[in-house]
């Protein structure tokens, strides 16, 4: 026996069926907001993304020389691909590009290295926190159209951690604080905010990780945000209202941090009863078109389409059949087979030829094992066209057919 | 229910320990049973060895676990760390026999044979250090491997020093420092954020 490749799944017709089914639902839901399917290659150019992406995920991609000496990626990231593909062919708009994609993305992690992801994105538009706001809506909304429970939205601005790590104060413990948030280690973050001399930005340091809850509990908290930080504080609790009104139930965090690097400001991070880790989330980055000359605002988010696929897989799950089996006995003309084939097919009806030489019997044993509906075998060639026996497999009620 | 893991060995009891003093009702003494219940039915507590910690947190089996920093170091586990506990206070130490002419790991020679169960830590050290060393990768009693000649030199966990003193090993150099660590699932933390900030409150409280 040989498995697929360490990290990569085969999918059986009934696994298919079944994510097929969940990202229809994800297309159709987007489409009906307004948002059109782009696509993009499995191979990328490595030195854009490279600087994209950030160090944590830049050592999980599957890097290869290619036919022109250059370094290519498996894309780990189809942002980024989408960026490059909108500075060179739709740089005239009209804006605002509102796309949406459905894809594999390649990362090396203990898990997987194949990830099937969705995700959307909107580009070029003025009016860019209600970009944000609409991201944030339309995760939220997805996932419930998903039929999945208990969504925890979650909220932050990175702008503020930006400004805050621009302090010279800070320039010794700029990393440390980057990888302390990213580990989510409370113990080394306390640790390196008792060495900052400034009380006030020591303190806020020490409550990165307590500036978390309900938009009630954290912009009550107003007092423990040094003052330079207060405006990208103001944009978070302008989102998080108009979130609020459009009746998403969300979560604050101050301390949230993604290990791509190309985020600029407003970031969000989905999580569902059902699974250990986060599923989705995005942000806005506003620089990152700027790697393809390109100045451009925009926003987007993604979804882990595995991970919905195993949360929902019970649930969506659905015998792979078909609505007739047609048999036939050696001697038949193929083309008679073929004809009546397609005469039910004209009809809407899902046909399945036998390709084995089966009799009767067998062929209603095989019938039922394809959960088929009905079973046709052609039993002989008449002066007039072909007959033969049209049988229910629910019952076997058997009821004879001439078809010329 | 919270659901809390707590690791066999020397952070067992005192864990169960701090459980207690915060005001919940575990037995010291769990017999043979590997899962229960405190009588009040907040807590439902696995004993889980060190090294299966990371799985049982990543996979959100539990909400809240007690582990080791050398346990969340070596195998870079995913979850929140949220709290320093202080106990078990141990050391991850290099060390050597006692008649073997190295005192520092400067000295060792290229290809030098480590024995640990630290493989990640230990290859992560060295290589800050510029060296080139053979790990091997051992699953307990790496006190032995020096001294039946399949390692030089050891890096390991001591917290008295008692077990190196009997193998007439002596230390030369810390790596890293280790207390018992309060961690929680990165998903279960959000999802049950109200029961897991009272439970922190109430550690917080005991400690």
């Amino acid at each position: 026996m040989i498995k697929s490749p360490s990290g990569s799944m085969d999918m059986i017709p009934e696994e298919v069926f079944c994510r097929n089914t969940i990202e229809n639902k994800i297309k159709d839901f987007w489409e009906k907001n307004g948002f059109v399917r782009v696509s993009t290659p499995i191979i990328e150019h490595w030195d854009k993304l490279q600087v994209a992406l950030g160090e944590n995920l830049v050592d999980k991609t599957i890097r290869f020389i290619d036919r022109f000496g250059e370094v290519s990626v498996l894309s780990p990231d189809l942002t980024v691909s989408i960026a490059r593909m909108v500075s060179t062919r739709k740089k005239n708009g009209p804006f605002p590009l509102k796309y949406f994609y459905l894809g594999d993305v390649f990362r090396v992690t203990s898990e997987q290295s194949e990830i099937r992801q969705c995700g959307v994105e909107i580009i070029g538009a003025d009016k860019q926190s209600i970009a944000d706001v609409e991201l944030a809506v339309l995760i939220f909304m997805t996932l419930r159209e998903l039929g999945l429970n208990n969504i925890y939205l979650e909220i932050g601005n990175f702008e503020i951690l930006r400004d805050l790590l621009k302090l010279e104060i800070l320039d010794d413990y700029r990393q440390p604080i980057i990888d302390a948030l990213l580990k989510k280690d409370w113990v080394s973050l306390n640790d390196i905010a008792n060495k900052v001399s400034d009380p006030k930005i020591s303190e806020f340091i020490k409550n990165l990780p307590k500036l978390t809850g309900t938009p009630e509990e954290v912009f009550s908290n107003i007092d423990l945000i040094p003052d330079f930080l207060i405006p990208g504080m103001k944009n978070l609790e302008n989102i998080s209202k108009e979130i609020k009104n459009a009746g998403v139930k969300h979560y604050i965090n101050l301390a949230l941090v993604n290990e791509i690097s190309y985020y600029t400001g407003f970031i969000f991070q989905v999580f569902v009863t059902g699974s250990p880790r986060s599923i989705g989330g995005g942000g806005r980055y506003d620089d990152l078109y700027s790697l393809f000359d390109f100045k451009c605002p925009s926003s987007g988010f993604g979804i882990n389409v595995d991970k919905i696929y195993e949360i929902l897989k019970a649930s969506y799950f659905k015998a792979i059949n078909t609505d007739v089996i047609l048999c036939f006995n050696d001697g038949i003309p193929l083309h008679w087979v073929w004809n009546m084939a397609a005469s039910y097919r004209d009809q809407g009806i899902k046909v399945e030829i036998d390709l084995k030489s089966r009799d009767f019997e067998e062929a209603i044993e095989f019938s039922k094992k394809k959960k088929a509906q009905r079973m046709v075998y052609i039993l002989k060639l008449e002066s007039s066209g072909i007959s033969g026996w049209i049988v229910d497999t629910h019952n076997e009620n058997k009821e004879r057919m001439t078809f010329c | 229910m919270l659901k809390i893991a707590v690791p066999k060995g020397v952070l067992f009891e005192p864990s169960l320990k701090l459980l207690q003093n915060c005001g919940y009702s575990v037995p010291s003494d769990f017999g043979r049973k590997l899962l229960i219940e405190d009588s009040k039915q907040e807590l439902s507590l696995i004993i889980v060895r060190p090294f299966d910690m990371p799985l049982y947190v990543e996979e959100g089996v539990v909400d809240i676990a007690f582990v080791g920093k050398d346990v969340i170091e070596e195998t870079s586990m995913a979850c929140f760390e949220l709290m320093d506990l202080g106990h078990g206070l141990c050391r991850l130490s290099v060390a050597v026999p006692k008649y073997s002419s190295y005192r520092s790991v400067d000295e060792f020679h290229p290809f030098i044979k480590i024995g640990s169960k630290y493989q990640n830590l230990a290859e992560k050290y060295f290589m800050q250090k510029g060296m080139q060393v053979r790990i091997f990768p051992l699953g307990g009693s790496v006190e032995i491997s020096p001294i039946v000649g399949l390692s030089e030199a050891i890096i390991d966990l001591v917290s008295t020093g008692n077990t190196l003193k009997a193998n007439n090993l002596v230390e030369i150099e810390t790596i890293l420092l280790s207390t018992s660590r309060l961690v929680a699932n990165d998903a279960n933390y959000r999802l049950k954020r109200k029961e897991i900030n009272s439970f922190i409150t109430k550690i917080n409280g005991g400690i």
